[in-house]
């Protein structure tokens, strides 16, 4: 081989320090580990796979946790420019690490009321999650597009999960569809800019035209060519399904009630928040040069979001569509912040993350309850069922209300807080029109948070005949979904305690 | 001692924490425990007083998070001392009266650690310096009382009253936050101490006029000002000791203090004063209207609570030296009547089970020590001297007779509204205790109501009768410094001796009219309450409550509208709505910019593939109208042969092949699905395929129009040439396809190996357990 060949494919490699996703890796092994285990464990051992999962989870956090921190904070490229890392991407893993750990153990308990077979579940919610991490991380299209795949077939699987239920296999197969028909328009729009930007005749063309970097100063240069804005519209079309925002929400409340739960949390929460970290990384990457297009585009759409989510939660009475439609909702108001971040508020971004966090914690402290206080049909958890449900069992309806109060952004407790740094954000921003909607979106979200809370705690009448509700919670579940609570509170009170922003 | 401010909070919301479980081992007598957390506070608190009064603020100040610029900082200056004092004094006795008016509740646990929380957010909210601070103790006071209100749960009733009032204060709230953050953004400060200094900028700035109306959205909602006065006597649906505390001393005082704490900064500016005085008096009006009709001495006292808020809105719109003192003044003595009035009713309530004051009579003899509280706080509340409200409404005309020209129409407006006011008190709290007694009608036998309940509004009555007669150290103590801090100025002497009112000038004689037409509207009570009815039917339908069942109801509306529209739950309409926004937004991005304009190269396409093209057409036709699997299939058939003819034409043989194989192999294998398949069937209606049609039509259409574009685009050969050439010299292989596969691309060779085995395995399983199952079966 002529040396000019060798030089140039280590220059290739290079930077391919794998290193550097050694959490994704173990991820991809833990996985595997768990199909090995079940075939492995004798049958009254099986209870061993999901504390598996969660404990080599955990272990696998605390090394990414160790690992983070001793890197220092600045921007790192690897694969050539497949990946970077930033402090936001560190932030992000640590995030999806602990959303697949919670989603793992509502799935420990979701699984215990049904007849399924259970390691694939664990290994699938690994596989997202490592995709998820590496999704975040990627600043090439093609990468961008593999992980967002990985993410999405797996989901498909895990959304149609209970076979036996026809709501699940519904769901499956709307999201299937949907979910295919989006990531076609998704790729369309990836095709169409590398195409045009890998065109020499135009200024600023370049060989490797996926890239984020390389895409930006092209988008630059040539902002007012049609394809590039065509390409654009596309890509931002396919990340808003994921995001579930409007007209792109169509999907959310007939998945989110037939998923399984914990399934349905992990799309509420990791799911978004993914899509809202790439969307972050396209407007302040390839699109930066696209602001004057893409800012009225996504005002549109936000300002839509937030009208639609709480509008339409208002009448809704089964709870898991409440909370497909009231994700929504909270969809519109991070595009706020996104907006904000194309605008040149560049602390904006910590705010989303900070906002998603908050409403992490939140999210699965509601699912957390929702999952224990559900019976064997999964899909029909409707508000009565709720009827003097803090009578019942006043620790969880505590940590419902806890939960559902930081949803609806009232203080202390940290939804508050991270709907206080968006706003001001936006402020910054100069999005008065958008932050007026989204005051009138909050006063509606507060009718049916307050709706479910009221449920709990006021009843018709105090001798109500309570409907059973199936079990209560074990000292693990009151460990988690405490801590969960805690956590809420106390951000609430001192935000500082989450280092996102100083 | 800034300490003390962080203690006497803490001390109330850790008692509020620990009042289930006092309860549950004391009972009811768990009340008089738990109104030591209150008295402590007031005691600590009063025992600032010298500090404040010689002109200095505690302080208490902990970073909170920088990145805004808040800190957690508590200030405790005149005004904030007087409502702290309001607050923990009055609260303590509600407490003490609760235990009481709920003897034996099973709940009374949970209605103590409401009523407890309520009372240290309220605390909070008064001493915080802090806007963001404010916001949170704001609407935790929102919360809790939310709480309170609909306490009494069972009823549908109650739970929508209470909810009606969180949204409404809810949504004041919101709009207050933007108004501080918006403060916040002006002055670069959020701290109330630093704000107030900065009125120049703030009403200097463009945003000043939003500023103001914000701030005055979440002010009006709290302290129920028109249009948003409807939720205050729906409220009354909370229990007694709810409705003495939220609506004399706390929470709907909330508001008024947020105005009278930002007035320095506001002070001066037309918009601030005309709207708080022209929104003030229209609340006083129409509060003492509605109050004349009502026949429920708890609603009286709301309606009069009502008009309250708007004269006390009013003076601060008028905003003169006089004004403001009687506005403090006024504050002091109807937080002390109306808690006692409250109580009092609550008595009545609890010891004969009905509130209408049709039906009460003569009770002074059956319950000798709340009709002695309840004739005192009516007096004080009449301003007959020598109470304390006497000097308020003094104050008031003193402050009214110093206004000019278009301006006294204030003062008329507060001639007729205490004139009124004084004939509601009569009636709410002297009524029920005179005349001739016809104990028969009512639905428990009267006695006297227990210690805890009379100890709270004798206490509190008599206080009113005391500071009329020796105002000097509430004067002195609370009401300058209260003033100063009003004012943005300093603390001066106040000379309020009841003596130095009484003269005969123009103020007294008013006062005199007052207290004659007051008697004439009490004498008159039955003729309101004759026509109550009809005149409350008529106005409904027009007022504000109305209008915000109308907003609720439409909203509600809506969204059950929208759920039918769009989430049908069929997935061919959600795809049918992806599709056509997504048709949409790339319309309107090619018109807008210029994309209509393609140039298309005819002399590029010769009649063969033309006429190849007119066959893939008409063959689509066919299969989108075929009646029968077996056509349907063969057209499509045709379309897929088509492509690979077009890709053999345009020199791509082995895309062509493939696209034959593939093709070939997929309509094989669709035959073999079909021959199982029920016969085809048109079930959708022809809108729906006209709907459909008009979507693939234009979808097809715009990405032909995209293609058409893509078309001029030059794409880059570099690397296949470059594969090409390097072929023979580096891999030495003369086929290029194949060196790229095993040589230039060989690990991806290697991985799609690894998939293709990976999938086999997994389908061998997949059948070899599907034969084991027939084994077993068989």
């Amino acid at each position: 081989m002529n040396k000019l060949l060798i030089e140039f494919l280590s220059g290739y490699t290079a930077t391919n320090q794998w290193a550097a996703i050694l959490p994704e890796i173990m991820m991809g092994v833990l996985a595997l580990c768990l199909l090995a285990a079940e075939m492995v464990l004798p049958k009254n051992r099986q209870a061993w796979v999901p504390r598996l999962a969660i404990w080599g989870q955990v272990l696998i956090l605390m090394i990414a946790f160790g690992f983070v921190g001793r890197c220092s904070i600045g921007e790192f490229q690897y694969f050539s420019g497949l990946i970077t890392q930033t402090d936001v991407t560190q932030i992000m893993r640590g995030f999806f690490l602990v959303s697949s750990i919670a989603v793992c153990y509502l799935g420990h308990i979701y699984l215990s009321k049904q007849t399924l077979p259970q390691t694939e579940f664990y290994a699938l919610v690994l596989i997202i999650s490592a995709g998820m991490m590496l999704l975040v991380q990627s600043t090439h299209f093609v990468m961008l597009f593999v992980a967002l795949e990985t993410v999405t077939v797996a989901f498909y699987v895990l959304v149609a999960y209970s076979r036996t239920s026809q709501f699940s296999l519904e769901a499956g197969l709307k999201y299937l569809i949907l979910g295919a028909l989006s990531s076609g328009i998704l790729l369309f729009g990836i095709v169409l800019l590398y195409g045009i930007a890998g065109n020499p005749e135009l200024l600023g063309a370049s060989r490797d035209s996926l890239n984020y970097g390389e895409l930006m100063n092209f988008v630059i240069l040539n902002m007012n060519n049609m394809i590039v804005k065509i390409g654009a519209l596309l890509v931002i079309a396919g990340v808003c399904f994921k995001i579930g925002a409007v007209p792109f929400q169509i999907w959310v409340p007939d998945v989110y009630q037939g998923a399984p739960t914990p399934v349905t949390a992990y799309l509420a929460v990791a799911s978004k928040a993914a899509g809202f970290i790439v969307l972050i990384e396209l407007v302040r990457g390839p699109f930066f040069g696209l602001q004057d297009f893409l800012v009225p585009v996504l005002s549109v759409i936000a300002a839509a979001t937030i009208l639609f989510g709480n509008i339409a939660a208002v009448a809704q009475r089964n709870v898991k569509r409440l909370m497909g439609l009231s994700g929504i909702a909270h969809a519109g108001y991070l595009l706020l912040g996104v907006i904000a971040v194309m605008r040149g508020v560049d602390w904006a971004v910590y705010a989303v993350i900070f906002y998603l966090v908050t409403y992490l914690l939140a999210s699965f402290a509601v699912f957390g309850v929702m999952s224990i206080a559900a019976g064997e049909e999964d899909a029909n958890q409707e508000l009565d069922h709720y009827e003097s449900f803090a009578r019942k069992r006043p620790f969880l309806g505590g940590v419902l209300a806890c939960g559902l109060g930081s949803l609806a952004g009232i203080p202390p407790l940290g939804g508050f807080i991270g709907k206080l740094f968006l706003f001001v954000a936006a402020f910054q921003a100069e999005l008065y029109g958008l932050l007026i909607i989204a005051i009138v979106g909050v006063v509606i979200s507060i009718y049916y948070y307050f709706g479910w809370i009221r449920e709990c705690y006021f009843s018709s009448s105090s001798t109500a005949v309570v409907k059973d509700i199936s079990c209560g919670a074990t000292s693990s579940d009151r460990f988690l979904l405490g801590a969960l609570t805690v956590a809420s509170i106390v951000i609430g009170i001192l935000p500082a305690a989450l280092p996102i922003i100083r | 001692m800034p300490t003390i401010l962080i203690l006497s909070l803490a001390i109330i919301f850790l008692t509020a924490c620990l009042a289930p479980t006092l309860v549950r081992y004391l009972g009811d007598r768990a009340g008089w425990l738990l109104a030591f957390a209150p008295f402590s506070a007031f005691i600590m608190l009063v025992a600032q007083a010298g500090m404040i009064e010689a002109g200095e603020a505690l302080v208490y100040q902990v970073d909170w998070f920088s990145v805004l610029d808040t800190s957690f900082s508590l200030r405790l200056d005149g005004l904030s001392l007087l409502m702290a004092l309001l607050v923990t004094g009055i609260g303590g006795f509600i407490v003490i009266y609760a235990g009481g008016y709920m003897h034996g509740h099973p709940q009374l646990g949970r209605f103590y650690l409401y009523l407890l929380a309520f009372m240290g957010a309220m605390l909070g909210l008064v001493v915080s310096d802090d806007l963001i601070l404010v916001f949170v103790f704001w609407e935790l006071t929102s919360i809790s009382s939310y709480l309170l209100i609909g306490f009494n749960h069972e009823q549908k009733e109650t739970r929508w009253k209470a909810l009606q009032a969180l949204l409404v204060t809810g949504l004041g709230a919101m709009a207050m936050l933007v108004g501080f953050i918006l403060i916040g953004t002006v002055t670069g400060s959020y701290s109330l101490a630093e704000i107030t200094r900065m009125g120049d900028l703030l009403q200097g700035s463009p945003w000043f006029t939003a500023i103001v109306i914000l701030i005055l959205g979440g002010a009006f909602t709290k302290s129920a000002q028109v249009p948003f006065h409807f939720w205050l006597p729906n409220a009354m649906a909370g229990p007694t000791p709810v409705s003495a505390y939220l609506h004399s001393a706390t929470m709907v005082k909330a508001g008024i203090y947020l105005m009278a704490r930002l007035n320095p900064s506001f002070a001066g500016s037309g918009l601030w004063e005309y709207t708080l005085a022209i929104f003030g008096s229209l609340t006083l009006l129409l509060a003492m209207f509605l109050g004349l009709f009502q026949k429920d001495v708890k609603s009286i006292l709301a309606y009069t609570t009502l008009g309250v808020l708007g004269v006390l809105t009013m003076l601060l719109g008028i905003g003169s030296e006089y004004a403001i003192k009687a506005m403090v003044v006024f504050l002091i003595g109807h937080a002390l009547y109306k808690a006692t009035l409250f109580m009092v009713v609550g008595s009545i309530d609890h010891e004969t089970g009905t509130r209408d004051v049709t039906l009460l009579r003569g009770l002074r003899k059956l319950m000798p020590i709340s009709a002695l509280a309840g004739g005192l706080a009516a007096l004080s509340m009449s301003g007959l001297p020598p109470f304390f409200g006497f000097i308020g409404k003094e104050l008031i005309y003193k402050a009214g007779v110093k206004l000019n020209g278009a301006e006294l129409i204030f003062l008329v407006v507060a001639l007729v509204g205490n004139l009124i006011m004084m004939g509601l008190a009569l009636k709410a709290g002297v009524g029920p205790f005179f005349g001739k007694p016809n104990h028969a009608v009512l639905p428990k036998k009267p006695h006297e109501a227990p210690l805890a309940m009379w100890l709270g509004p004798i206490v509190l009555s008599v206080a009113g009768l005391v500071i009329g007669i020796i105002p000097f150290w509430v004067t002195e103590f609370m009401v300058a410094p209260a003033l100063a801090a009003i004012r943005g100025a300093e603390i001066a002497h106040l000379d309020l001796a009841l003596w130095n009112l009484v003269r005969p000038n123009l103020p007294l004689l008013l006062s005199g009219v007052t207290v004659l037409g007051g008697f004439f509207v009490f004498l008159n009570r039955a003729r309101f309450w004759a026509v109550a009815d009809r005149v409350l039917t008529t106005i409904q339908p027009y007022g504000a409550e109305a209008m915000y069942g109308r907003i609720f109801n439409a909203t509600i509306w809506f969204s059950k509208a929208q759920t039918r529209w769009l989430q049908t739950g069929r997935l061919h309409d959600y795809v049918f709505l992806i599709v056509m926004t997504t048709v949409g937004f790339l319309t309107w991005a090619i018109v807008s910019f210029g994309g209509l304009n393609f140039s298309v190269d005819w002399a590029a396409y010769d009649l063969l593939i033309i006429c190849l093209v007119i066959i893939m057409i008409i063959a689509a036709l066919v299969a989108v109208t075929g009646r029968s699997y077996i056509t349907v299939l063969v057209a499509l058939g045709v379309v897929g042969f088509g492509v690979a003819l077009i890709f053999a034409y345009y020199g791509a043989p082995d895309l062509a092949i493939t696209q034959l194989l593939v093709e070939t192999l997929t309509v094989v294998l669709f035959m073999f699905v079909v021959l199982r398949l029920p016969p085809l069937k048109t079930i959708s209606g022809r809108f729906t395929r006209l709907r459909d049609g008009i979507m693939a039509t234009a979808f097809g259409g715009l990405i032909t129009i995209l293609l058409l574009k893509a078309v001029n685009i030059q794409f880059d050969h570099a690397i296949s040439d470059q594969l090409a050439a390097m072929s023979y010299p580096e891999a030495k292989g003369k086929n290029v396809v194949n060196v790229i596969l095993v040589d230039f691309r060989a690990l991806d060779t290697m991985g799609e190996i690894v998939v293709v085995t990976v999938a086999a395995l997994g389908i061998a399983a997949l059948v070899k357990s599907g034969l084991k199952g027939k084994g077993k079966r068989s």
